[in-house]
């Protein structure tokens, strides 16, 4: 037992190559520590998380392309509130069967839309752009200041089926309201969904500023979207 | 104070080189009374079963299941971070200072202090989390770059908190760590099974105690206690700054840093006492920790019971002096509201009971000191539960005025966190050396020239 | 109408657009209520909705995301007042006073306020029970029909009708249609509280225009049909600083503490015994002949109190008032009337008219104690009783419950099945007054047409639906059965148009008078009514009267009433024996202490409250608790005063005995402290100084002040017309989705009202000086709360708010201990009601629902700035003062609460801080407060 007990202590206690791969694991703890907070954050900022140009499915394969696009349909037809109201409105089945009625009016697509209006249950679409509940969003003020509807949900003509365009997340939405200039535009482009930036937008922008009165510090006071 | 050279030894003459290794290791390596290290064991652990079970219900319910109110949101949570936050005092206090005042009897109780603190502070860090109403956020306390363009809010103290206590804990772990070293080296050459001394071997980091690693360790270890001084000052005055800076009567007040500094050191001594004293009679360390050690450190607790003693006195005077109505109603309160046994119980424990080790009788009785030692314990805890609760209860409005009831689950939390320190006390005497052997032996060697 | 509604001019009322959309029925309704509620954001932190639910076919007078206004009215005690209902998509979530409504002047009462959660309580009675069996209302019909065949064969004898008195002129029409069908049948009525009509007049006031006012043992500022009306025209001749008029003066007689006694300059406390005495002592020194008493054996107090009155009465008739609580004895109320003839203000500030409730209505057979009587007899084997719950409200010696049970067939129609329900053969569910087609008069007599706000949410029936059910055994629509009533009553535009323009207004202005004035009595009686000072009771009296939340325990079932502090004990949940604390000494009886209060061979069993400001020996309880089958809420809470009470003395007992049983009940309530400990908190100012300048609170300070860019928001109360009817925290609670906590955790002092109405006493205990203070949080420009929130989830706003951002808050609740207000409010638990029940219904949309663990407190209304604000910019408007008002500011009667923007030096928020009295509270600790308050003005002294 004794000699045992010496012949073990006579070899060494660790092999030879113990100390390098002692330091490898160090180095490979600290990548992964990290490692770990990078993803994290990448995670965070990545469409992943935000869902920018995912689109979910929807009970009626619409297209904004269609309508907005090719047909040129005003955004206030179906979104009928938006100028009025902090929720810009969903159009009532009644609204689809107002064209639907008559074009396409037995096609398999349009399915769900005859179902709605003959058994009066409404029709559930699923929510592209997302805004957590604690959010207070005003559709009706940012239209009536100049904030278009591509600022914030892209060029819906190019979609097919409507998915969001921006972060939406509340940095993107401080970005603006700290410096609203580069979004303002003329009433009457305010429902252009191709709207681009003139190359004097910022001249244009802080002349709009001005004109509509539109306070600086108010718009970056958590109240505003917070209650 | 200078190093002056004391009347008697600080250490047992007949201690050897050899005799230090032995005792000390002997200690982890093959376990002396076993059963009482057991029970002991247990007895904490089933503590710490009930600090889970307090914890889980409180995620799942909600801090309501705790004794706070509006006026009285903060209680147990608050005063027992403090409580623990100061226990660890000691500890760095003893490792650092002492060391940069080249007190040599800090040597015998160093190790064991130190990793009293990390204890102590692992205990309290748990209480800040655990008091949040919505504790899955208190990420949002540490500056990230996060995706809502937020920052902590640097003004209030909790974040100052967040820093200074973090900071403590990992300059605590780390010096600890690094005082351990070549005592690891040690457990790895005497430890019997080979998979025990390839634990310390690893923990060793290789640790041949040659030259250069001796010469790069002396530099290291006093860089870090250099660095861990400025840390016993700074963390207990940030705690004491949570309630200084607020407007509230009976926390406004600009005592408060130095005073909690003191009150810490005085609770952490206690908490050593309390401690050793049933250590060194387990372990028969006697040897090690002498009276004398004892003896030195009752006459710390001495000391800084009058620096706590003056910061009551403070108090009352700047009250008075002042001639703020709100500041002397709730001094007054105190006194003979509806808390005052708490107050004159801390009184008397902080107050009178230290003046008892004016006597070197009493400092040398053993029994005598561990019963003050404990009840400065109780005292201390007396004393951030008074500030916390009565302070709030009745504060400018009458119409709001409230009272503070502790509920079971208040004690549950608090006595669980009792018993995970100890457990982890349990612990450390388990596996590792409680007494720094190679201090411990360069004393040895200049001990002729001590004696 | 603008005036109609401040946020949205609804155009022209289309006729049943108040009915939700054709092929809409209840369950969808709830469903797209439900997921409208998601749309608007009222689900409160968390993960956002995912689907959305459109209309099938869009009501045109609904946007989603705007609230659509009707007016319609709210019985109280079976009188209308006015009020304006807030809908989201189809779904009432507030209720407001309607301006342009005598009774209202839109304020409104915490009762009011509260009934809004009524109507979403899941306890209701859902459908038809035929000895609690599920039946249907066409079951019903078959057996009256066949029960009716029976009857008719007796010639409709012995089967009685029992309903609360009503004021609503299609009701007793149809009562009265349903009296010549069946000639023999009984009409009885009961009512638990006060009649208020005398001698078949009812006296009407107008305190405005009174310099002096004595009221006897009368609340009428707060527990009265038009309390609204006169609280408001009292409070204008409070406020000197605004007014050029001399204040009035206010003598209070009064036994214990109530809303008015607590606005009284001269205050005598006064038992039933010495009360007659006193009054004789007060016409004595009027002069004339008759009467008794005189200044003899008086008390010291009283006689200095007769004497300042008697001399202030005189100085100032005509223009003065006195007033009589209708729960007085005859005797007492004739002798105030004579008072009032006698200083000649009959058709001055007083005027006797018409009752317009239907209490001593010919047709009717009389009350229930009448009814019990015939029962006894056994003359009533049918009953139906509609509305009122006789089995719980009647006084104990008709032994009415165990009677009805004798009823061989009995119908019940309630909202709940109560205890009276319980004892009918059916019971059937009637509907929320905002369910509801009817009329209803106000105390002065003019109509309001109640309109439904939604339709029923269960299989419920109206008042009059009802009665005509019972008379032709055939349903009718109550809307027809109401413009019935008034087809005749259209002006030259035709019906058609006035019938819109009364809905749209919530008034019928142009109705025919309702009531001719009786008009003054002649003038100069100089003999007073015969009058017996002698006391007719015995020490200790019991001194019953409502609930001040409860009423007569209808409300019982409503946590937030249930949970609303009452005025003077701030108790919650319970209600108490509440003594003087001499007589409590008397019998060794602390706080809490349970006793039997036995009168006769009645008594109840109950916890005892030290009371302030009761004459001696009077014993205060209240009616409406102790209910066993009101609901989950209010079963058992507190104790059942009606055990105790006789058809002899429904408002006053004399020769109680008070036993104490040993066992101790814990009282709960939110303020347990009543003394100011010398602190300069609530002010009193003398009239004489009311316009003095005061040296300002301001201290100088080192930091500059607190950059006014844009609006300043900011409030101002006036402490001199606050009545402390807490009215606003009631608004609050609506407004706010204020969640309910318990009895439980209030007494941990864990209540989330965002504004409390503080309650000081000072001076003697028996007859002490009481200030009432609403404290909302003070918004502070040096805000202490956000200087230590580690998070930034309480910030100052640019226009002056203190923000509460609830999403970032982690819960450390040190910005609670760090506000010296005390105003911060934090969810200890999930307070939430369960994700399943009907209360979220009532849910502001624009107001987050909190979750646990995060801090919340009053934000001035904030989602009221931001709609005021954004409509004004989306019309290109600047905002004008006025258009944002909080919930408190709207709700309270006495205009004593005023919010607006302080950079405007027009706005009356701004002109009233610039009153002399304005001060800060605390201002000591330099935290800046946004709100501030006038001092309470007293008008005590030599002569007025």
């Amino acid at each position: 037992m004794a000699k045992r007990a010496a012949s073990d202590r006579a070899l060494p206690l660790f092999g030879a190559g113990a100390t390098f791969f002692f330091r490898l694991g160090l180095a490979l703890a600290f990548c992964l520590a990290c490692g770990t907070g990078a993803a994290v954050f990448a995670y965070y900022h990545s469409s992943w998380w935000t869902q920018v140009g995912f689109a979910p499915d929807q009970p009626v394969l619409f297209s904004h392309r269609h309508h907005a696009g090719d047909l040129r349909i005003d955004c206030r037809y179906c979104h009928s509130s938006v100028e009025t109201s902090a929720f810009a409105g969903l159009p009532p089945t009644q609204t689809c069967l107002s064209c639907h009625s008559q074009i396409f009016a037995d096609t398999a697509m349009l399915r769900p839309v005859r179902l709605s209006a003959e058994r009066a249950v409404p029709l559930r679409w699923n929510r592209a752009s997302r805004l957590p509940d604690h959010v207070y969003f005003d559709h009706s003020i940012h239209v009536a200041k100049g904030v278009g509807c591509s600022s914030c949900h892209g060029d819906v003509t190019r979609l097919a089926l409507a998915a969001p365009a921006e972060r939406l997340d509340m940095r993107w939405c401080l970005d603006c309201h700290r410096d609203p200039a580069p979004a303002l535009r003329p009433r009457d482009e305010i429902f252009a969904a191709t709207w681009t930036p003139p190359a004097d937008q910022d001249a244009r922008g802080a002349a709009l500023l001005a004109a509509r009165n539109i306070p600086a510090q108010p718009l970056v006071d958590c109240n505003t979207c917070h209650r | 104070m200078k190093p002056s050279l004391p009347p008697e030894p600080i250490l047992d003459p007949a201690l050897t080189l050899a005799k230090v290794s032995v005792q000390v290791s002997d200690v982890p390596l093959h376990l002396p009374r076993p059963r009482v290290w057991l029970a002991g064991f247990a007895a904490a652990f089933l503590l710490v079963c009930a600090l889970v079970v307090g914890i889980a219900n409180l995620f799942a319910r909600g801090i309501g299941i705790w004794g706070v109110n509006v006026p009285i949101a903060w209680g147990f949570a608050i005063v027992n971070f403090v409580w623990w936050i100061g226990i660890g005092h000691a500890g760095t206090f003893i490792s650092a200072i002492l060391l940069l005042l080249h007190q040599a009897w800090r040597t015998s109780i160093n190790r064991f202090t130190e990793a009293m603190t990390l204890f102590a502070v692992a205990c309290a860090g748990l209480f800040p989390l655990l008091h949040l109403g919505r504790p899955q956020f208190f990420y949002w306390l540490l500056p990230y770059p996060d995706t809502m363009g937020l920052w902590p809010q640097f003004r209030s103290p909790l974040v100052w908190d967040v820093f200074a206590v973090s900071t403590y804990a990992m300059v605590s772990l780390v010096f600890w760590y690094v005082g351990l070293l070549p005592d690891l080296a040690t457990m790895r050459d005497r430890a019997a099974p080979r998979w025990k001394r390839q634990v310390y071997g690893v923990l060793a980091l290789g640790w041949r105690g040659d030259a250069r690693h001796w010469f790069h360790y002396e530099k290291l270890y006093v860089i870090l206690a250099g660095l861990a001084t400025p840390l016993v000052v700074s963390v207990h005055s940030i705690v004491g700054l949570d309630f200084a800076v607020a407007i509230l009567p009976g926390w406004h007040s600009t005592i408060f840093p130095p005073y909690f500094v003191g009150g810490a050191i005085f609770s952490g001594f206690a908490m050593v006492l309390t401690l050793v004293i049933p250590l060194r009679k387990l372990y028969h360390l006697e040897s090690f920790i002498t009276d004398r050690h004892l003896d030195l450190m009752a006459q710390v607790m001495l000391a800084t019971g009058w620096v706590v003693a003056y910061g009551y006195f403070a108090e009352f005077f700047t009250a008075w002096w002042s001639r703020d109505e709100f500041d002397q109603f709730v001094l007054a309160n105190r006194a003979l509201g509806p808390y005052a046994v708490p107050f004159w119980g801390m009184l008397a424990a902080n107050v009178l009971a230290p003046q008892f080790l004016w006597s070197r009788r009493i400092r040398r009785c053993v029994p005598a000191l561990f019963a003050v030692a404990l009840v400065v314990n109780v005292g201390m805890w007396l004393e951030r539960y008074v500030i916390v609760v009565t302070s709030l209860h009745r504060d400018f409005l009458p119409s709001s005025w409230g009272m503070y009831h502790a509920t079971f689950w208040d004690w549950t939390v608090f006595l669980g966190t009792i018993g995970l320190f100890l457990a982890l006390l349990f612990f450390f005497v388990r596996l590792l050396p409680a007494i720094a052997m190679s201090e411990m032996k360069a004393l040895v060697t200049k001990k002729g020239r001590v004696a | 109408m603008p005036s109609l509604n401040p946020l949205r001019p609804t155009d022209e009322f289309p006729p049943g657009a108040d009915r939700l959309p054709e092929g809409f029925n209840r369950r969808e309704f709830l469903r797209l209520a439900g997921a409208s509620a998601a749309l608007a954001g009222a689900a409160g932190c968390g993960r956002p909705a995912k689907t959305l639910v459109p209309y099938v076919t869009q009501p045109e007078t609904i946007v989603p995301g705007l609230p659509t206004f009707y007016a319609t009215a709210i019985p109280w005690e079976g009188f209308a007042r006015g009020v304006i209902v807030e809908t989201h998509e189809g779904r009432p979530t507030k209720i407001e006073g309607n301006p342009g409504e005598p009774e209202s002047l839109g304020a409104t009462d915490a009762m009011t306020q509260a009934s809004i959660l009524s109507l979403y309580d899941p306890e209701r009675s859902h459908a038809p029970l035929c000895a609690g069996q599920p039946s249907s209302w066409a079951a019903f019909a078959d057996e009256w029909i066949e029960r009716r065949r029976q009857l008719s064969a007796a010639g409709g004898k012995d089967w009685a009708l029992l309903t609360e008195p009503t004021t609503s002129p299609t009701l007793r029409r149809e009562i009265i249609r349903l009296l010549d069908r069946f000639p023999s049948a009984r009409w009885y009525q009961h009512t638990a509280l006060a009649r208020y009509d005398e001698d078949g007049a009812q006296p009407d006031c107008e305190p405005e225009r009174a310099e002096v006012i004595l009221a006897v043992e009368s609340d009428f500022l707060q527990r009265h049909p038009a309390s609204l009306r006169y609280a408001r025209a009292f409070a204008r001749r409070r406020r000197v600083a605004a007014g050029d008029r001399r204040p009035n003066r206010l003598y209070v007689l009064e036994s214990t503490f109530t809303a008015t006694g607590a606005m009284a300059d001269h205050r005598l406390p006064v038992s039933p015994a010495r009360l007659r005495r006193v009054l004789g002592a007060v016409a004595a020194a009027l002069g004339g002949e008759g009467g008794a008493g005189g200044a003899a054996d008086l008390r010291e107090g009283e006689g200095a109190f007769v004497a300042q009155l008697a001399g202030d009465l005189r100085a100032r008739a005509p223009d003065v008032l006195c007033v009589a609580g209708a729960e007085q004895d005859p005797d007492v109320r004739r002798w105030v009337r004579a008072m009032n003839e006698r200083l000649g203000t009959i058709g001055r500030t007083v005027r006797y008219q018409a009752p317009v409730r239907s209490d001593g209505d010919p047709r009717s057979a009389g009350d229930l104690a009448a009814l019990a009587d015939a029962m006894s007899r056994g003359e009533v084997s049918t009953l139906a009783i509609l509305g009122a719950n006789p089995a719980y409200t009647a006084p104990e010696d008709l032994d009415f419950a165990r009677r009805l049970e004798a009823v061989p067939w009995s119908a019940h129609f309630g909202r709940h099945r109560d205890e009276t329900g319980l004892r009918c053969r059916w019971h059937l569910p009637e509907s929320h007054y905002l369910e509801t087609w009817l009329d209803l008069r106000g105390y002065g007599g003019e109509a309001v047409i109640q309109q439904p706000l939604i339709d029923p949410l269960h299989d419920t029936r109206g008042p009059a639906e009802i009665v005509r059910l019972l008379a032709d055994a055939t349903e009718a629509s109550g809307y027809e059965l109401v413009r019935e009533t008034w087809r005749g009553a259209g002006d030259s535009a035709g019906f058609e148009e006035s019938w819109r323009r009364w809905l749209n207004e919530g008034r019928v202005r142009d109705a025919a008078p309702a009531v001719a004035s009786l008009g003054p009595a002649p003038a100069a009686v100089t003999a007073w009514p015969s009058w017996d000072v002698s006391a007719p009771l015995a020490a200790p009296f019991v001194i019953f009267r409502p609930d001040p939340n409860l009423g007569d325990g209808r409300w019982a079932n409503n946590a937030w009433l249930q949970e609303l502090p009452r005025p003077f004990s701030a108790l919650v949940w319970d209600n108490a024996i509440f003594l003087p604390r001499g007589l409590a000494e008397g019998h060794r009886l602390a706080e809490g202490d349970v006793v039997v209060l036995r009168c006769g061979d009645r008594s109840v069993r109950g916890p005892v409250a030290i009371a302030r400001g009761h004459a001696e020996d009077c014993i205060l309880v209240h009616l409406g608790g102790g209910r066993t089958r009101a609901g989950a809420v209010g079963d058992g809470r507190g104790f059942d005063a009606y055990r105790l009470r006789a058809r002899g003395g429904l408002w006053t007992e004399g020769g109680a005995t008070l036993v104490k049983t040993g066992a101790v009940h814990e009282l709960v309530s939110t303020q347990r402290h009543f003394s100011m400990e010398g602190r300069d908190l609530a002010r009193w100012v003398p009239a004489a100084q009311a316009l003095l300048p005061r040296k300002t609170d301001a201290a100088g300070s080192l930091y500059s002040p607190w950059p006014r860019t844009g609006h300043a928001w900011g409030m101002s109360i006036d402490l001199s017309t606050c009545i402390g009817c807490s009215a606003c925290v009631s608004a609050c609670q609506a407004e706010n989705n204020i969640p309910v906590v318990g009895r439980e955790e209030v007494a941990r002092g864990r209540e989330m009202h965002w504004i409390r109405v503080d309650r000081y006493f000072e001076g003697d205990e028996g007859n002490p000086r009481t200030i009432a203070q609403p404290v909302p949080c003070m918004h502070c420009e040096n805000a202490p709360c956000e200087l230590v929130c580690p998070v930034a989830a309480t910030v100052h706003s640019s226009e002056g708010l203190n923000q509460m951002v609830y999403n970032r808050c982690v819960g450390t609740r040190y910005c609670s201990n760090n506000c010296p207000y005390k105003v911060r409010r934090f969810n200890f638990f999930d307070f939430r009601a369960p994700a399943d029940s009907p209360v979220h219904l009532q849910e502001n949309p624009n107001v987050t629902v909190r979750e646990r663990g995060v801090m919340e407190k009053c934000t001035y209304c904030v989602q009221r700035i931001n709609a005021g604000r954004i409509a004004a910019e989306r019309d290109g408007r600047p905002l004008r003062d006025g258009d944002i008002r909080t919930a408190c500011q709207q709700v309270c009667p006495v205009e004593a609460i005023v919010f607006g923007d302080l950079a405007d030096p027009e706005s009356a928020v701004a002109r009233r801080k610039r009153e002399p009295g304005d001060y800060a509270l605390l201002a000591e600790l330099n935290t800046r407060p946004r709100t501030t308050y006038l001092p309470k003005m007293f008008n005590s002294g030599a002569s007025a």
